[in-house]
């Protein structure tokens, strides 16, 4: 579909996606910084991951490394040298954006703080990925996917009733502030386009989890409405959630208003009037119902009555993606070659443009894999580069 | 709490990165309302439109309260002609139109990308679907569904075996985040071409993001390549949640340099007795080690209560979270502190204390303008805009359009 569409009137730039054009400065770390450089990237912007010459801390976890860093460019260069600093500012100079998630203090120790970048690029969109924020009193404290989900009530929510945390699975609070992150560089582009003007922004991770807890209000009398998860994990009420079928398979069940609440019901053979039945009780009609028949037999069934609902799929079915031949057809999944681990496939497009479609092309880099590259592009020629690559200021991937 | 440590919704005097811009809303359930909650609070004109009877999910989750604040709400019989062309007159203004009907409805309704392009060649089309693909029908919308059928109940890990239901709907959150995202970037190459597109993402989409840490898979991988799993696994001692002697939680992480040191000093274990375990900053494989450390450090965090090994954690520089209560976090000093908190008055409710703005944008922090509007609340201003006569606005109303 994307590929045919204006193929003729759209210049070969527009392939390169939305982004064509913007060039952003990626110094993050662990998930959460780098996959939202990655999501620039994967829209056509030129992302420059800078590296100390060690390597991202994360680089050991290989593959959840490589799911956040494909499309970059990585240039590894000592920003504790003045040489090395000199680097940095040379890119800033000529980016769109500037991304990091080091604690502040950290950045203004190297030189790479809001301050001093826009002094050489007052255009620059700073964005600075936070933990608990820049005030309070846990400012520039650390923390991780597990201590945002803790502390923001995530892991209370999805024990369900009665039981000890559980941490969500997959790594949210990374990944979704990754993507506010990308989302907010993408508004104060928008205002930059209008204005001219570049800014500061601050995205804490700890905001995300009330991003989740968003559903959630509070009265001058108590806290509103609140589903809540029962105590053996399987949804939200009798109407939302899942039942274990006779094969030990269960399936998924989504019946919002009373109609098609009295429809499922009908379907069981059971009372419609049942509907009103408190949530225990009725939970536990419905999944003696559930029991008497397989998952399959169940789904055929109730979808030919107008039921929502699906089988829940088992263990490694989200990663089945990766071998699906149509979705590498259509560039969800993509694929290239890299230099250790030959053919890498990953999943590509979440979003698809008609007219300006991005092509996906980079595996995951080396650590200093783009360091020569980028420095001619800054003007190094080759002695210089040997020379600093000599006293360690940059390193280059063997 | 006092109510002056509480942000108060500054009214229209904060213009987001977004002021100008403006968005027709088709959108129902939870991924649409939440990205267009985000465009309405970063500055965005908003405008909600909603069937006649208003958008059955108000009814269903209390979570709208929330997510239709600061937009605006015209109800339209898009059933019938008028009411139809009323929706074109608004797209020709419109900056974005953002909807998540399935294909065939928004054929019907003539909001389909090939018919827009050619009426209205600036306006950026963001649809958002169940899966994006031949698996999209009238039920795919549904969080629930399509996670259940993608695999993350499958990938959940609870008390049981089996699938475990996601409290949150977490497919619909990250596909809130991608619509965003493909309409911002649609909106500069915009700027740059003078050209409309369309933009489509899904909670199937949503769902892949949501585990792009594991979602690579590699021709010659290595051992630590085949190693991650989010999902349903062993989880390493130093990064686990331990039980404290007044019965709460707590969760500790040791990524940071050093960190795994400064746990094993703090509780009193001598990491050089658990060499097959940990080195430098890494888990290394020893599985029965692992467990010993384990058991160890949980009898250590029975000794005190959680706030208490919170604090000294903190101290001693060791990234932990403590297991608060789902909602507790309306009340906490650093939350508020951030103003992750936002006040706003709903004229239904009151006074509410509810999400506030995430994002922090130096220049353009952006609003909170208003509470939820009643279904319809501002057609007058809404037809006002589009330069309708008091007389013909009549003729709508009397038609059932408006």
């Amino acid at each position: 579909m994307e590929r045919g569409e204006d193929h003729n009137q759209t210049s070969v730039a527009a392939h390169r996606g939305p982004l064509a054009g913007i060039r952003s400065v990626d110094c993050g770390m662990f998930a959460a910084g780098p996959y939202a450089a990655m999501l620039l990237s994967d829209l056509g912007a030129d992302v420059i991951k800078v590296e100390p010459p060690e390597g991202d801390t994360m680089r050991p976890t290989e593959k959840a490394f490589a799911g956040v860093q494909r499309g970059k460019r990585s240039i590894a260069v000592d920003l504790k040298t003045p040489e090395g600093l000199r680097i940095f500012y040379q890119l800033a100079a000529r980016a769109d954006i500037v991304q990091h998630n080091l604690r502040l203090e950290v950045a203004q120790r190297l030189g790479i703080g809001y301050d001093k970048v826009r002094e050489i690029n007052p255009r620059i969109i700073y964005c600075h990925g936070t933990g608990f924020g820049s005030r309070g009193p846990l400012r520039n404290i650390g923390g991780f996917e597990m201590n945002y989900q803790a502390h923001g009530g995530l892991e209370s929510a999805q024990a369900g009733e009665g039981n000890s945390p559980v941490l969500i699975c997959g790594a949210p609070m990374d990944l979704f502030t990754a993507m506010e992150a990308a989302a907010a560089i993408l508004m104060a582009l928008r205002w930059r386009d209008e204005t001219g003007e570049g800014q500061y922004l601050e995205i804490p991770q700890f905001a995300t989890a009330f991003v989740f807890e968003s559903q959630q209000y509070i009265t001058s009398t108590g806290p509103g409405p609140r589903f809540t998860l029962d105590s053996q994990q399987t949804g939200l009420g009798p109407f939302y959630r899942i039942y274990e079928a006779a094969d030990g398979r269960w399936i998924c069940i989504a019946c919002p208003d009373r109609q098609t609440q009295e429809r499922l019901l009908s379907a069981l053979g059971l009372d419609p009037a049942l509907h009103t039945h408190e949530r225990q009780t009725l939970e536990r009609e419905l999944q003696t119902k559930f029991r008497a028949r397989d998952a399959a037999a169940w789904l055929q069934s109730l979808q030919s009555s107008g039921i929502p609902c699906e089988i829940a799929a088992e263990t490694g079915t989200v990663e089945k993606i990766l071998s699906d031949p149509q979705a590498l057809e259509r560039g969800r999944v993509v694929e290239y070659d890299h230099p250790i681990y030959g053919r890498l496939r990953q999943t590509g497009h979440l979003m698809r443009f008609s007219r300006t479609p991005a092509h996906i092309d980079r595996p995951p880099p080396l650590c200093g894999q783009h360091t020569r590259e980028v420095m001619r592009e800054l003007g190094y020629d080759n002695e210089q580069i040997a020379q600093l690559a000599g006293k360690g200021v940059v390193r280059m991937a063997e | 709490m006092a109510e002056d440590t509480l942000t108060p919704a500054r009214l229209l005097d904060r213009s987001g990165p977004l002021k100008g811009l403006t968005v027709v809303d088709l959108t129902w359930g939870v991924a649409g309302p939440l990205a267009t909650m985000f465009m309405a609070d970063y500055g965005a004109d908003v405008i909600k439109v909603e069937p006649p009877g208003g958008d059955p999910f108000r009814a269903l989750l209390p979570a709208y309260t929330v997510w239709q604040r600061g937009k605006k709400s015209i109800v339209l019989n898009l059933k019938n002609e008028p009411g139809k062309s009323l929706l074109h007159r608004m797209l020709a203004r419109a900056d974005v139109l953002i909807e998540s009907f399935t294909p065939e409805a928004a054929s019907h309704l003539q909001i389909n990308y090939e018919s827009l392009q050619a009426d209205f060649p600036r306006l950026i089309a963001c649809s958002i679907r169940g899966y994006g693909d031949e698996r999209d029908n009238q039920h795919s919308g549904f969080d629930a569904l399509v996670q259940a059928r993608a695999g993350l109940f499958g990938e959940q890990g609870g008390i049981r075996e089996g699938p475990v239901f996601s409290y949150y709907p977490l497919a619909s959150y990250a596909a809130a985040y991608l619509a965003l995202i493909g309409v911002m970037a649609a909106l500069h190459a915009r700027k740059q071409s003078g050209k409309c597109q369309r933009v489509e993402t899904s909670l199937y989409d949503g769902v892949l993001a949501h585990f792009a840490l594991q979602l690579s898979q590699a021709e010659k991988p290595t051992a630590s390549f085949r190693a991650y799993r989010g999902s349903k696994r062993h989880v390493p001692p130093s990064v686990d949640s331990y039980q404290c002697s007044d019965g709460r939680y707590l969760h500790i992480h040791t990524g940071a340099k050093g960190a795994f040191e400064r746990l094993c000093e703090l509780v009193g274990i001598d990491p050089r007795e658990f060499p097959g375990y940990y080195k430098g900053r890494h888990f290394v494989g020893d599985r029965e080690q692992g467990e010993r450390f384990r058991r160890e450090l949980a009898q250590r965090f029975r000794t005190r209560p959680m706030m208490q090994w919170v604090a000294a954690l903190r101290d001693s520089d060791v990234a932990v979270g403590p297991c608060l209560e789902a909602g507790a976090g309306f009340e906490d000093e650093q939350a508020l502190a951030m103003d992750l908190i936002a006040q706003v008055f709903d004229p239904r409710l009151g006074n509410l204390r509810e999400c506030g703005l995430p994002i922090k944008f130096g220049a353009t922090p952006g609003a909170i303008t208003k509470s939820a509007p009643e279904p319809g609340a501002d057609a007058e201003e809404v037809l006002r805009w589009l330069g309708i006569p008091h007389s013909e606005a009549a003729v709508l109303r009397a038609q059932g359009a408006v």
